[in-house]
C-alpha cells in the first residue's frame, strides 16, 4: 500500500473528526465521529473501526452504542479487553500445554485440535467493568460506559474433549486457564483464571479457534481462546497455552484479588474485606438501548426504540419492558429473536407519543426480566469496590419536539 | 524487526487546541515512518503496536514521576481518564508500586498528591478518543 495515499486518508479523517466535533456539542460528538470514520472506509478492512479508546496501552477498546446494531457483532466493532501487551502467536508453532492432575499430560496442535468434533455457539462476550463508569462514589479501574460487550459466533474444540482425553484424575476440581500475554515487569502478576471443572466440561465451553467464521483474530486471542458461554468475560482466556487441573482454583491475583464481587450487599462506598468477597461468574441480566441513541431528537410521529437483552448461566430473556417516563409506567417491546440460552435477544417497540404529550426531555428505560424472575432495578446497580456487574435498567435521555 | 504488524491511527475528539495540534503534528510525523516499516506476519487481525498518546501533564512534582516510572509499563488514558479520590490515588500508586513501579516513599506521596489534584472527583469527564486499527497488509 502506498505511504501517500495513507497519510492522506489520515488527515483526511482526522480533520472530518474535528469539523464533525465543531458541529455537535459533548458526547454526541463521539458518536458523530465513528459514524463519519465508518462511512468513510467503504471496503477498506481494518482490523478496528471507529472505537473508543480506554486504553492504547494495553490496549481497551470500546464499541460506540451507535455501531452496536447487529445481532452478530463484526470483528472490526468488537470491543477488546486486554491486560498485558498482546503476543503475536504463531498458529504453526503454538501448543497447548494440558498438565496438573491428568493421567496423560500432553501438548496439542493447533491441527491436532481442529481434528476434535467442532462446536459453534452464539454467545455475547460482556467485561464484567461494563457500565463502571455510572457507579457512585466512583471507584478505580477502566472507565468503560455501554460498549464493553458483544455477541459473536464462537467456533472450536470442546474444553471437555480436550480434558477427557486427558485422563482426569479425581482430585482434580479445577482448571486453570493460562494465556501467553505477559506483563512488562516481571513483579507485575501475569493474567491468569480458573474455571470449576464442572463448567469446564459443560458441551458448550469451547477452546474456540473461529470468530463468525474467521480464524480468532489477534486481539481475541489468536490462535485460541476460552470460550464460556453465560459466564462474565474474565474468564474467556486469550491467547491460551496452558489447561492446568487442580484441586483448588488459581493461586493469582487476577482470581484471588481482582475480579471479585461482594457475597453480601454492601453500602455504597464501604470498605470491603477480602474475606468477604467472591469470585464472578454467571453474567447478570441485563439490557442495552441502541436507538435512539443518546441526546437524538425523535419524531413525534413514531419513536423506533430498538436495543437487546441478555442473561447469564443458561437463562434466557423473557420479557423486555419499555419505559418513557424513567420508570413510571411499562410497556411490553417485541421480543426478536428466540429465547435461548448465552445469546441476546433482540427487541423493538415503536412508540407514538399521545397526542397531547406536551415534548421535551424523555428518559427511556430498558427493563429484561429472565426465565429464573431476575430483573434488572431500576434504581442503580449495587454498588461494589471494583464497579463490576452493572445492570440498572438502560437509560437513554432524548429530546420530543413539542 | 517489530513485533506486531498492523499501524494504528487516533482521532482526538476532546476538544483541546493543544492536543488537537499534538496529534496533527503525531500524524504528519510519525505516521509516514511507521507506515515505512516491513510488513511481517500473517497473524489475523494483528496491528501494530499504538504509539504513547500524546497528553498534555498539567506543570507540577509530579509530572515527571509519571513521564518516567508508569508510562513505560502503559499509556497515560489509564490515568488521565480516573476520577478518584486522594485516598484512592494513594491506593493505586501502593498497588503499582507493589507491581514494580520504581518510587520511594516520598516520590509515592509526591505522586498521589500530583494525581489526586489533577484527576479528582470534581475534575469535568474525560472524553475518550476515537481509534481505528489499521493493518499494515492490505
Amino acid at each position: 500500500m502506498e505511504t501517500g495515499e495513507r497519510q492522506t486518508l489520515n488527515r483526511r479523517h482526522f480533520l472530518q473528526g474535528l469539523s464533525a466535533l465543531a458541529l455537535t456539542p459533548g458526547f454526541l460528538a463521539l458518536n458523530s465521529v465513528a459514524e463519519a470514520i465508518a462511512k468513510q472506509s467503504p471496503g477498506k478492512r481494518l482490523v478496528k473501526k471507529g472505537l473508543l479508546v480506554r486504553s492504547s496501552r494495553p490496549l481497551d477498546l470500546e464499541t460506540p452504542v451507535a455501531l452496536l446494531n447487529d445481532d452478530i457483532t463484526p470483528i472490526a466493532h468488537f470491543f477488546v479487553r486486554t491486560h498485558h501487551d498482546e503476543p503475536a502467536l504463531d498458529a504453526a508453532t503454538w501448543r497447548l500445554s494440558v498438565e496438573g492432575l491428568v493421567k496423560n499430560p500432553r501438548a496439542w496442535s493447533l491441527a491436532e485440535l481442529k481434528k476434535l468434533p467442532r462446536h459453534e455457539v452464539v454467545a455475547v462476550l460482556q467485561c464484567s467493568g461494563n457500565g463502571r463508569a455510572f457507579f457512585r462514589p466512583r471507584v478505580p479501574g477502566v472507565p468503560w460506559e455501554r460498549g464493553a460487550v458483544g455477541q459473536a459466533r464462537w467456533g472450536g474444540a470442546r474444553l471437555g474433549d480436550v480434558l477427557k482425553a486427558a485422563g482426569l484424575k479425581t482430585e482434580g476440581l479445577h482448571v486453570v486457564l493460562q494465556g501467553e500475554d505477559r506483563p512488562v515487569l516481571p513483579t507485575t502478576p501475569r493474567f491468569g483464571r480458573s474455571i470449576p471443572l464442572k463448567k469446564a466440561l459443560h458441551p458448550d465451553t469451547l477452546l474456540a479457534y473461529e470468530m463468525n467464521g474467521e480464524p480468532l483474530p489477534m486481539l481475541h486471542g489468536h490462535p485460541v481462546r476460552v470460550v464460556v458461554p453465560g459466564w462474565v468475560g474474565d474468564d474467556w482466556v486469550k491467547w491460551l497455552t496452558t489447561l492446568k487441573v487442580q484441586k483448588d482454583p488459581f493461586e493469582g491475583f487476577f482470581y484471588q484479588t481482582a475480579y471479585r464481587y461482594p457475597k453480601r450487599p454492601v453500602q455504597p462506598g464501604d470498605a470491603v474485606t477480602p474475606e468477604a468477597m467472591g469470585p464472578m461468574d454467571e453474567m447478570v441480566i441485563k439490557s442495552l438501548i441502541t436507538a435512539p441513541l443518546a441526546g437524538a431528537r425523535v419524531p413525534r410521529a413514531a419513536v423506533p426504540i430498538r436495543g437487546m437483552a441478555w442473561t447469564g448461566g443458561e437463562a434466557r430473556v423473557v420479557q423486555v419492558e419499555i419505559s418513557v417516563d424513567d420508570g413510571n409506567t411499562w410497556q411490553n417491546a417485541q421480543l426478536l429473536d428466540e429465547a435461548r440460552p448465552y445469546a441476546w435477544r433482540r427487541f423493538a417497540l415503536d412508540w407514538k407519543p399521545p397526542g397531547n404529550h406536551p415534548g421535551g426531555f424523555l428518559r427511556l428505560r430498558a427493563r429484561a426480566t429472565d426465565d429464573r424472575g431476575h430483573q434488572q432495578p431500576i434504581e442503580p446497580a449495587p454498588w461494589n469496590p471494583s464497579g463490576y456487574q452493572w445492570n440498572s435498567a438502560d437509560r437513554v435521555e432524548v429530546f420530543l419536539h413539542a | 524487526m517489530p513485533k506486531y504488524a498492523h499501524r494504528w491511527t487516533a482521532f482526538f475528539a476532546t476538544p483541546r487546541p493543544l492536543w488537537a495540534g499534538a496529534v496533527l503534528l503525531f500524524l504528519l510525523c510519525a505516521v509516514p515512518n511507521l507506515a515505512s516499516a516491513a510488513p511481517e506476519t500473517a497473524v489475523p487481525g494483528s496491528f501494530r503496536s499504538p504509539p504513547s498518546v500524546q497528553f498534555q501533564w498539567p506543570a507540577g512534582a509530579g509530572r515527571a514521576l509519571v513521564e518516567t516510572r508508569c508510562l513505560f509499563c502503559h499509556h497515560a488514558e489509564l490515568i488521565v481518564a480516573q476520577r478518584l479520590t486522594s485516598a484512592q490515588w494513594s491506593k493505586e500508586v501502593k498497588k503499582m508500586v507493589k507491581w514494580g513501579a520504581p518510587l520511594n516513599h516520598s516520590e509515592q506521596k509526591v505522586l498521589a498528591a500530583y494525581l489526586a489534584q489533577h484527576f479528582g472527583p470534581t475534575r469535568k469527564p474525560y472524553a475518550p478518543t476515537i481509534g481505528n486499527l489499521e493493518p499494515l497488509t492490505p
